[in-house]
């Protein structure tokens, strides 16, 4: 038997398909066996809650992976596409759960910025633990604050408080979007638990805090959501930052959706107590939904 | 003895019917309710009674308002397998209030099993047709492989197990075209064709397209006979099946659905027009949500590239190039040859097997247009997308041959051996069987969650929740966590079951999914529990619970491959007590 060298060629579409078949078979067979299993979320979940501490975080790899928060889902939990470019400023300690496929972590995980401290394989979940450079002090957090602010809107050139506090939300009118309130909501890929403020048709809308405490920095993050970047409108949105009365800085948001950053330096106002307002402004405001979030650094 | 060997297609044909059918039908009551079932479930009731109002009523039941009323209900779309289902409603359920939302005696699933009965015996029937059209073009075992490739995919089992018109056009749509084929030299089967297409179009309307794609079938294959000269324009014959489609098909359109004979026009021309401006709903693809037109041209192709059991769509791929390279003639072949002799082969595809054409030139435009004809439909930019590849899976019964047809083909190839056991039509088999395995494996593990089907090259679920890939659809994943919510939640409590219409919750209540004392919530902020069906567009949701249970703990969830699918949170223990 044996068969010509030369016709070996033709044995090759039929043994592509046979490794195909056999290669999916096995995936099928194989991948699933790979996965964690609830045994392994409980371990996982014992050795977390041995070790947590104060200024600790938890993020998934991939961030899809959401069986652990059946588990530790009331601890700080942050949700994040890329963990390796996000901002573990506030935190001192990150806890990183990832499944199997998704153990490459890099940036400042990888450098030595972050300091591996413990390291855990519990089946198919891997557990590691970071400590972070020592992490900021947030003096005043504006979302938290809410509740205490002063918001108001402008119709024709005249003021007008939003005075209903309901459920995270100062209301402004009975349209549901004209609302001053802390809301989760994605900003770019990822969710962001920041402070809706869509600006109004009638004029600007200005929220105002009282009693804040000075320090080195104010930060701010601001974007439109991804809906609003996809919308028609494309007019930019104004974030105009007062500390009292006095501008401070502006932020011109563009038609994108994200998470973006912008710090000031306020250690030249002194301790305070400062008054701080965000006034947001657009021309055309249809489907601009812009939200932020500011903080007091020390 | 004889008889069954010279009717073997027919026993396997009905072999495979039977096997289908109870396949479906006792898997059945675990695939939960989509969201349109809802709606048909809804309008066949009340089709239902138009039925009752013809035998207590006729003149009544015929009139305008009578049949207004019973079928102003869900008129966007015909009715045959509605008035299926309606008629099986009445033939199962005499009196449909014995159906008590309170009654939690009845086996759960029994009201399901009723009304996906007709789609469950359509789409057997749709495999052994399948099984005998393979039979017909090339052997049994291209008919063999064609059926169980088909009816393995994920998607494909999926949807045959609904009571929706994706699977019964698929079916009615593969019926039309063996006809036609036959119709190339009977005048019966022109009739035939006639009365399939008819019937096509009473179910859905993709298959308004089969005249379009059968004039182009009909140009390709008979073009060559149109002349002009100064003895006039000499035009090709005419199939018989156009004009059988042409009168008896509108005839059965507006036969069978009482709707339209009255303000026929008026009421067709809604229809068209519904269609024609058919809202777009968002759809997660490669991380981006695709919300408006225009849509990726490549977005059936990619779909339908991640969604078939790999072995499958290699070979369909392979037919389809190979059948299409044959077609297109000369010119490609030598290419092909040229590339061939510069990749070291001696010859060219086609020489191997003795130049043995895949299938004539008739036979060949036939299947490869229905192979792409309706996947081209959905690639046109502004088609709505929504639905993954529901939306042309009347294309996928011509992949599957076209699959069935290259592994025939590659199997050809081999030189002979002389060894008994190295037959090709033992090859022929083993290598069908490892084929098919993965699509038997992976239609195992999705089990009843087959919207959120990815096939091996996407990596599973997993792989396509990492490529940002639409996780499910039409939210019938929810019996998942049904079973917990049975259990847990205490008597009375308010649940909002994401994505899941009030047709479906009554269903559910109704059929013994859901205990009855569960009220439905329209909000996650008025309900006590909800159950989170993870959409990218409704990702709002989830962060609006989080937000008001000031937590991101969940109380159970459905995972395939640890990849989120519905999770259920409790929100009482955030709320103060009333």
């Amino acid at each position: 038997m044996g068969f010509p060298g030369r016709q070996a060629y033709r044995l090759f579409p039929l043994a592509l398909i046979l490794g195909v078949s056999l290669f999916s078979a096995g995936f099928w067979i194989v991948d699933p066996l790979l996965y964690p299993v609830v045994s392994d979320y409980q371990a996982a979940e014992q050795v977390v809650r041995k070790q947590w501490a104060p200024g600790d975080v938890l993020v998934v790899k991939p961030w899809w992976a959401a069986r652990i928060r059946e588990y530790l889902g009331d601890l700080p939990v942050l949700q994040v596409d890329e963990i390796e470019s996000e901002d573990f400023s506030r935190y001192q300690r990150v806890w990183v759960v990832t499944l199997p496929g998704h153990r490459d972590l890099g940036g400042r995980f990888a450098d030595g910025t972050y300091v591996r401290e413990l390291e855990r394989a519990i089946g198919g979940l891997e557990l590691w633990r970071f400590r972070l450079p020592a992490p900021a002090r947030v003096r005043y957090d504006f979302r938290e604050q809410l509740h205490t602010a002063l918001v108001r809107l402008y119709v024709g050139g005249t003021q007008k408080p939003c005075t209903k506090w309901i459920e995270d939300r100062w209301h402004c009118s009975p349209r549901d979007w004209e609302y001053v309130g802390r809301v989760v909501l994605d900003l770019g890929r990822d969710p962001r638990e920041v402070i809706w403020a869509h600006p109004l048709i009638t004029g600007p809308l200005e929220i105002g805090f009282n009693g804040v405490p000075g320090g080195k920095t104010l930060r701010v993050h601001t974007g439109l959501t991804p809906n609003a970047a996809r919308a028609p409108e494309d007019t930019p949105v104004t974030l105009t930052v007062s500390v009292g009365g006095r501008e401070l800085g502006r932020v011109v948001q563009p038609d994108e959706t994200g998470y973006f950053l912008y710090e000031w330096d306020i250690s030249h106002l002194g301790a305070g107590p400062h008054s701080v307002t965000f006034r947001v402004s657009c021309p055309r405001p249809h489907l601009r939904i812009f939200c932020f979030d500011g903080e007091i650094r020390r | 003895m004889k008889f069954i060997r010279s009717h073997a297609n027919g026993f396997i044909a009905l072999g495979l019917f039977v096997v289908t059918f109870f396949a479906l039908f006792l898997n059945g009551p675990s695939v939960g309710f989509t969201r349109d079932e809802g709606y048909y479930f809804s309008a066949s009731e009340h089709y239902s009674g138009w039925f009752r109002q013809v035998g207590k009523s006729p003149a009544q039941a015929f009139s305008e308002p009578g049949i207004r009323r019973y079928f102003e209900v869900n008129r966007e779309h015909p009715v045959l397998v509605k008035n299926l289902m309606a008629l099986c409603h009445l033939t199962f359920h005499p009196e449909p209030a014995r159906v008590n939302a309170k009654d939690q005696t009845h086996k759960i699933g029994s009201y399901a099993r009723v009304m996906r009965l007709p789609v469950h015996l359509i789409a057997a029937l749709g495999v052994a047709l399948l099984f005998l059209f393979g039979c017909s073009i090339a052997s049994r075992r291209v008919g063999l492989f064609a059926a169980l490739s088909f009816i393995l995919a994920g998607r494909h089992f999926y949807h045959a197990h609904l009571a929706c018109f994706d699977m019964p056009v698929t079916v009615c749509w593969l019926a039309t075209v063996m006809a036609y084929r036959k119709a190339q030299s009977s005048f019966a089967w022109g009739i035939v064709t006639g009365v399939a297409w008819g019937v096509a179009i009473a179910v859905k309307h993709n298959a308004f397209f089969l005249p379009v794609l059968f004039g182009l079938h009909w140009l390709i294959t008979l073009g060559r006979r149109f002349s002009f000269s100064r003895k006039g324009i000499k035009i090709p014959r005419i199939p018989t099946a156009f004009f059988g489609m042409l009168i008896l098909g509108p005839a059965i359109f507006i036969g069978h659905w009482p709707f339209l004979w009255h303000n026929t026009f008026e009421r067709i021309g809604w229809y068209f027009n519904f269609h024609l401006r058919h809202v777009h709903y968002p759809w997660e693809y490669f991380g981006t949500l695709l919300t408006e037109a225009p849509f990726p041209w490549l977005y059936p192709f990619a779909i339908t590239a991640l969604t078939l059991p790999l072995p499958t769509l290699l070979l369909g791929a392979t037919g389809f190039f190979g059948v299409l390279g044959e077609r297109l003639g000369h010119p490609l072949r030598t290419c092909l040859r040229r590339l061939g002799r510069l990749l070291g082969w001696r010859t060219g595809p086609g020489s191997e097997t003795g130049g043995r054409p895949w299938l004539d030139s008739s036979d060949g435009w036939l299947i490869w247009l229905n192979a792409f004809i309706p996947i081209f439909v959905v690639a046109i930019p502004s088609v709505p997308i929504f639905g993954g590849m529901k939306h042309w899976l009347n294309a996928m019964p011509f992949v599957c041959l076209l699959a069935a047809l290259a592994l025939d083909r590659f199997v050809a190839m081999l030189p002979d051996l002389g060894v008994r056991i190295l037959r090709p039509v033992y090859i022929y088999a083993a290598t069908a069987a490892l084929a098919l395995l993965p699509s038997l494996l992976g239609l195992i593990h999705i089990g009843p969650y087959g919207s959120s089907f990815y096939n091996e090259l996407a990596g599973g679920v997993p792989g396509a929740a990492d490529l940002g890939m639409q996780r499910q659809y039409w939210s019938n994943n929810t019996t998942g966590v049904l079973p917990w919510i049975n259990r847990n939640v205490p008597a009375g409590k308010r649940l909002y079951l994401h994505e899941v219409n009030g047709e479906c919750f009554r269903a559910y209540q109704r059929d013994g999914y859901l205990r009855s004392d569960i009220k439905m919530s329209w909000l996650p902020e008025h309900a006590d529990f909800t159950a989170y069906q993870y959409h990218r567009e409704f990702s709002n949701i989830e962060y609006r619970l989080w937000q008001e249970n000031r937590s991101k703990k969940i109380e159970h969830g459905l995972y395939i491959d640890e990849v989120p699918i519905v999770l259920v949170y409790d929100s009482t223990r955030h709320r103060p007590n009333p």
